[in-house]
């Protein structure tokens, strides 16, 4: 039996693809846009059309962005601080951003190094990463890649190959949680706690 | 409760982990951690690969679910020593069947992780596990005799090693026993080896760098067919790491 018209399941089907949407929600917001928020539907398509057209990567440091270079790439000031930090995602370059604490450029993988899974150098930009460091004006790499078993490698390699250009590396630090309570937090994170420590 | 090392984990659905397990008690086991990805969870960082674990599995389908896990020791791993690490999971994955109970094995692997976690020198210590993985796996093979007819090896003797089966005398082999064998295993008639040093190679003393270079070539020759063409990931940035230095 076929519940949904071609058209209605395609676009149920398309919505899914979003994280965290299962059929039902996929269901609920199909019928929303169709029956409820037509003029918004519209502007939804069309807003995603546009950006499809002119958003691609930044071509120094592979964020997202529309044009050849992103804003943050285009600051003199930044460029000028001579660090860049490392990031997994477009999303961790915001969620940095937002700590109002760092003033220099960035450099987004796009993933991260992950042998068993095949993902090797190549895969997230470390020949472009390369280039950068060769081109000089870098002193420091500050290293804010997820604190995972794939995040520690990346960081690691990447941490190797600064060294190569004698360029300092720096991991950010992870740990006990502001709020958290000693007691309840794992042996993994109070060590990097540990490891991580620094003077008052 | 079991004790276990997660080898790799994946993704499951918005909230949850698909786990690749090496436990003690099953072997590699797939289980499902349905809320180890959500904001409150502290099975995260549990769950991660290169930490001993107690667990305890729950269902009878063919990927578990994980019922509980606790953490029991951490092996903090850094730069060349975390890829020796993934070499190891790379190697299992590869080369161990799912549900294939080798207890030895897992003994040998959290031994090795332990050592990785706590020495500088690396090679031996891949080596030996390279070794007893063929020794779980049955594709050991002789220091002592030859594969051709158990003849005791002799220390004038050059050897040639064919994988599977162990050392064979160069000469016999190149005449007529061999003719027409297949072609993988051509790359290791290029390597030949006196008897005198396949005694030394039976004594393990990896910490002389003569020993573990000629050691090295051998579980190259080993693992060769095993891994056919497809290179291990791992490797690569092994190899990258010591050109950085
Ligand atoms: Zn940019």
């Amino acid at each position: 039996m076929k519940a949904f018209s071609p058209a209605i399941a395609a676009l149920i089907e398309s919505l899914r693809i979003l994280p965290g949407v299962g059929q039902k929600t996929a269901q609920r917001m199909a019928f929303q846009l169709l029956e409820r928020h037509r003029d918004g539907a519209g502007k939804l398509a069309s807003a995603l059309n546009h950006a499809l057209e002119v958003v691609g990567r930044c071509q120094r440091c592979r964020t997202l962005t529309e044009g050849d270079t992103c804003s943050i790439c285009d600051n003199q000031a930044r460029a000028a601080e001579g660090t860049v930090c490392i990031v997994e995602s477009p999303a961790d370059v915001l969620a940095v951003e937002q700590t109002s604490q760092y003033k220099g450029q960035y450099f987004v993988l796009m993933g991260r190094l992950s042998p068993l899974d095949g993902i090797g150098p190549a895969d997230i930009g470390l020949d472009l990463l390369e280039k950068r460091f060769q081109d000089g004006g870098i002193n420091e790499v500050i290293l804010a890649t997820n604190p995972t078993m794939e995040g520690d490698t990346t960081a690691h390699f990447i941490a190797d190959l600064a060294a190569r250009y004698n360029i300092n590396a720096t991991r950010i630090a992870h740990g006990v949680p502001v709020g958290g309570e000693l007691e309840y937090v794992d042996h993994t994170t109070l060590g990097h706690a540990f490891s991580g420590r620094k003077s008052l | 409760m079991t004790r276990a090392v997660v080898l790799h984990r994946w993704p499951w659905q918005e909230h949850g982990l698909l786990l690749d397990l090496f436990t003690e008690g099953f072997g590699r086991v797939r289980a499902i951690s349905k809320y180890a990805r959500s904001r409150r969870s502290s099975l995260r960082a549990t769950l991660e690969p290169f930490t001993l674990i107690d667990i305890e599995l729950k269902g009878r389908g063919e990927v578990k679910n994980l019922a509980r896990a606790d953490s029991v020791q951490n092996f903090p791993l850094r730069s060349v020593h975390l890829y020796s690490g993934l070499y190891l999971n790379e190697l299992l994955q590869r080369l161990l069947p799912e549900h294939t109970d080798l207890p030895g094995l897992f003994i040998d692997y959290v031994k090795s992780l332990e050592l990785l976690s706590e020495t500088q020198v690396i090679e031996p210590v891949l080596r030996q596990f390279e070794y007893r993985l063929l020794c779980h796996l049955d594709l050991d093979f002789s220091f002592t005799h030859d594969a051709n007819d158990g003849n005791a090896i002799e220390p004038g003797i050059l050897y040639r090693f064919v994988a599977g089966s162990g050392f064979v005398p160069a000469q016999i082999e190149n005449e007529a026993l061999y003719i027409g064998e297949a072609p993988a295993e051509t790359a290791s008639s290029e390597w030949l080896i006196s008897g005198a040093e396949i005694s030394v190679l039976g004594q393990f003393q990896l910490a002389n760098p003569q020993v573990l270079k000629q050691f090295k070539q051998l579980m190259r020759n080993a693992y060769a067919p095993l891994l056919g063409s497809k290179p291990l990931r791992s490797r690569e940035l092994l190899l990258a790491a010591v050109q950085n230095k």
